[in-house]
């Protein structure tokens, strides 16, 4: 596929997603302007970079939603939840034409007519009557006819030029304020400003403070132009015609440079603040006399000049020449300078010609409760720049190899052993095995780092629920807050992935047979939001997720008296199962507890599809409920699923792998310490028994040789402990586990197969499947 | 290219969009770094708003009078 395609497709994703999770947050703060801003960005970067394929409904979507935000943002509609009902349509519509253009590089056939309904639906928010043409963006920027303020700001020099110019017809002014994003769709305002045609002056003014150096994001514009140009309007807005909504073009008159125009006002300042200078020195001057006057006669001098400079300086002397009078009579000069001093003080400020400076957002000085905390999105914005993205295919190539050097190293024991009973060098031996010991430690960081990589936060799952639960809650009629923990616990991509689906599912049954509707709650006293708790917690190197849910809770009792009915369980099973055990039959095949059927779930697959995805995956998972309370379905999956360690066991002259997970205790029992119970053999291991099983049984290998002694593995398996009879213990091994493919395929037995450090082939039991 | 010296950045004729990250990194670790302009011709904005965050001491200004003419103000600014 074009890359830059696949490009935009994946930011695209990102700003959808974005945007989503704006609206969101938007419902429970809706006048937050930050949140608002994101979404505008969102989708406007959505609509400028759409703008870069042949896919016009796509960008008509995406502008009438852009269009619609801007007028929210400006104030004239206000969103309520239906119109954010909408956007979320109109972005579902994207996103599945993103999956369009993703699989076959093109829209699918019905876009045109999709997108004239969704855009037609949008544009019918916007207030103003003159709703906005679809492609504006072929329109040239018009000319405004007020000359800005900024052209003082340009140098003399600069506007000598100009106005030198301007006699034989009004220059161009332009004012160009780049888009936050642009830099991201390829705009460099600086370019742009400099070869603008017929360019003679351009100045650059900040748009806020600059931040400290480590919050400071490059690729965000902080940037205001002004530009001068000789060149013809039409050619400047021919020039300018793809940024027309970043610019304001003005045609400026010699006049304006010279009536309204700022350089004689400038002169004249200059001149007033000259004059003001002198006058203050002269006071300055006065002052200091008095402090040394002592006679009547110095003191009338000097009140003669202040009151000439004062007159000259425009200030009204009425209130001078009564205190001059009174300073006069009473020979007390301190009055004279007491007033002087007052007058001299609005004059010590820097008498500089410049105009005061533009005033600067005080962002610093916002109490800290006004300011809204940084949105994730804002936060992923920042770590984005330091993120390398990297195409799946590689890491996973980049895995096979460390996976492939883990093999080829596991050969190097082999070699030291050959060198010592073969060759009989056992110095050689030794030192292959010393090098072993540097590589196998090298490669086993290899592989911490590798998995490091692989390794993606809980929230690229929990991202999809709150809009989840906002539609399955306004649709169910129920009103539920959702609460997520733990949404930065990392695991392997795969497992992040495959939990998706089951996540989706435990969710959906929380909601729509967990949680009670209003009314139901406020009879049992319960408040009227049913919550429900999304958790993730790493724990070892596994990573547990809960699903909490404070609603009705599960009858134990009712599960059995189903199960039992629907021949799940028989009667015996029936009697002796605990309450927690009781539970966990929501998980057998065929088990709906939902008297109502409803098109969400319940339809009687679904918990046993999430228990058997989650066992795939490693993990296991469990329920655990107090009636009325609510429900908790706990999940617990491997952190990772690259590398498993199994331990190799021989039965029959053949070596198989067992997880490692699955097995609790290695024992050797003298085989008088068999009992037979029914019809299985029964060990009794610290006053707990244990059935025993033999792998040669199980796998059809034919009987063992008659031994005094047995090997047991004990493990843990279908929810009870039992015992493995093998006919040899070996060692323990990290594998990179391969499905079977081909004929073994059909083989349920075998979880996958490696390959050992001697070349050959170890088969891993599925130990589920073959004891079941 | 931006060649980064132990205290000066001398910074390239063209300092493209992805510089500004690099230098922006360079004059966080490097917060008295200094930066030598002298064959700057095409700066990208973003590199420019590195530069006017950062007001580093500037010990050669650009070569080109025309180039200074503008950059000058522009690093004025603050």
């Amino acid at each position: 596929m074009d890359p830059m395609l696949e490009a935009f497709i994946a930011e695209s994703k990102e700003n959808l997603e974005t945007a989503s999770t704006g609206f969101l947050s938007l419902e429970s703060d809706p006048n937050s302007q930050t949140l608002m801003d994101e979404i505008f960005r969102a989708m406007h970067t959505l609509k400028g970079s759409s703008g870069l394929f042949d896919i016009r409904p796509f960008t008509a979507v995406v502008h009438a939603a852009e269009d619609v935000l801007d007028c929210v943002r400006a104030g004239e509609l206000e969103l309520t939840s239906a119109h954010v009902d909408l956007f979320f349509s109109a972005m579902d519509q994207i996103s599945q034409w993103l999956e369009d253009l993703d699989g076959t590089g093109e829209l699918s056939p019905g876009a045109e007519a999709h997108s004239e309904r969704l855009s037609g639906a949008l544009r019918v928010l916007i207030p103003s009557t003159e709703n906005k043409p679809v492609e504006p963006t072929d329109d040239k920027p018009q000319a405004s006819l007020q000359p800005p303020s900024w052209l003082s700001h340009f140098s003399g020099e600069e506007r000598e030029r100009a106005l030198e110019i301007a006699q034989d017809g009004p220059i161009i002014a332009v004012e160009y304020i780049p888009n936050a994003d642009c830099y991201f769709q390829g705009e460099d305002p600086l370019h742009t400003v400099r070869t603008l045609p017929g360019m003679l002056a351009f100045q650059s003014q900040i748009l806020s403070a600059w931040p400290d150096l480590l919050e400071l994001d490059p690729y965000q514009n902080n940037l205001k132009f002004c530009v001068l140009s000789e060149a013809d309007i039409d050619q400047v807005q021919d020039y300018l015609r793809y940024i027309t909504d970043q610019v304001t073009i003005y045609e400026v008159h010699a006049a304006h440079f010279l009536d309204e125009g700022e350089i004689n006002e400038q002169v004249i300042r200059q001149e007033q603040v000259q004059l003001e200078q002198t006058h203050r020195n002269a006071l300055l001057a006065q002052k200091e006399l008095l402090t040394l006057a002592v006679s009547e006669a110095s003191i009338s001098s000097a009140t003669t000049v202040v009151g000439r400079v004062l007159e000259s300086a425009g200030v009204d002397t009425s209130e001078f020449e009564t205190i001059a009078e009174k300073a006069q009579s009473s020979l007390q000069p301190n009055l004279l300078d007491d007033y002087l001093e007052e007058m001299l003080a609005p004059m010590r400020l820097p008498a500089e010609p410049e105009v005061t400076p533009e005033p600067k957002p005080i962002a610093q000085q916002t109490p800290i409760a006004d300011t809204p905390a940084p949105t994730s999105g804002e936060v992923k914005r920042n770590e984005k720049s330091k993120t390398l993205k990297v195409d799946q295919h590689r890491i996973d190539t980049l895995m096979d190899l460390v996976g492939e050097l883990v093999v080829a190293k596991n050969a190097l024991p082999y070699l030291a052993r050959r060198a010592q009973e073969d060759f009989g060098n056992r110095t050689l031996a030794k030192e292959i095995e010393s090098q072993y010991s540097v590589i196998n430690r090298l490669s086993e960081s290899l592989q911490g780092a590798m998995m490091q990589v692989r390794m993606v936060p809980m929230t690229s799952v929990f991202g999809r629920f709150p809009r989840l639960v906002r539609d399955l809650s306004r649709k169910l009629g129920k009103d539920i807050q959702l609460v997520m923990e733990g949404e930065d616990t990392e695991a392997d991509k795969n497992v992040v992935e495959e939990l998706a689906d089951p996540l989706i599912h435990l969710v959906r049954n929380s909601l729509d047979h967990g949680l009670e509707t209003p009314d139901e709650r406020a009879i049992t006293g319960k408040p009227m939001t049913g919550t429900i708790t999304l958790r993730a917690i790493p724990q070892d190197d596994q990573v547990l997720l809960e699903i909490i849910d404070d609603g009705r809770g599960i009858d134990p009792n009712k599960i059995k008296r189903l199960a039992l009915q629907k021949g799940v369980i028989d009667q015996a099973r029936h009697d002796s199962l605990s309450d927690h055990e009781a539970l966990q039959l929501i998980f057998a095949a065929g088990f709906s507890t939902a008297e109502q059927v409803s098109d969400l779930s319940g339809r009687g697959v679904g918990m046993d599809v999430v228990r058997s995805v989650v066992e795939h995956s490693g993990g296991s998972v469990q329920v655990f409920s107090e009636l009325g309370q609510g429900s908790t379905v706990r999940l617990s999956l491997p952190l990772s699923m690259a590398v498993n360690r199994v331990m190799m066991v021989e039965s029959a002259g053949q070596i198989f792998g067992i997880p490692m997970e699955s097995i609790i205790e290695t024992v050797r029992l003298p085989r008088s310490e068999l009992t037979r119970v029914k019809h299985m053999d029964v060990a009794v291991l610290r006053d707990q028994i244990i059935p025993l099983r033999e792998l040669r049984d199980l796998m059809q290998l034919g009987p063992a040789e008659p031994s005094d002694e047995v090997a047991v593995l004990v493990m843990h398996c279908l929810g009870q402990n039992l015992g493995l009879v093998i006919d040899e213990f070996h060692e323990g091994v990290d594998i990179i586990q391969k499905p079977l493919e081909g004929v073994l395929a059909n083989y349920p037995y075998y979880s996958g197969a490696a390959m050992l450090g001697d070349g050959s082939v170890l088969l891993v039991l599925n130990m589920r499947e073959l004891l079941a | 290219m931006i060649e980064f010296k132990k205290t000066v950045a001398v910074l390239g004729s063209e300092c493209p969009i992805e510089e500004a990250e690099t230098l922006l990194a360079w004059l966080v670790e490097h917060r008295a770094g200094r930066v030598n302009m002298k064959a700057l011709q095409h700066p990208h904005t973003a590199v420019m708003q590195v530069l006017m965050a950062a007001q580093p001491e500037i010990t050669v200004w650009p070569a080109n009078p025309d180039v200074s003419a503008w950059v000058k103000p522009m690093m004025a600014q603050n």
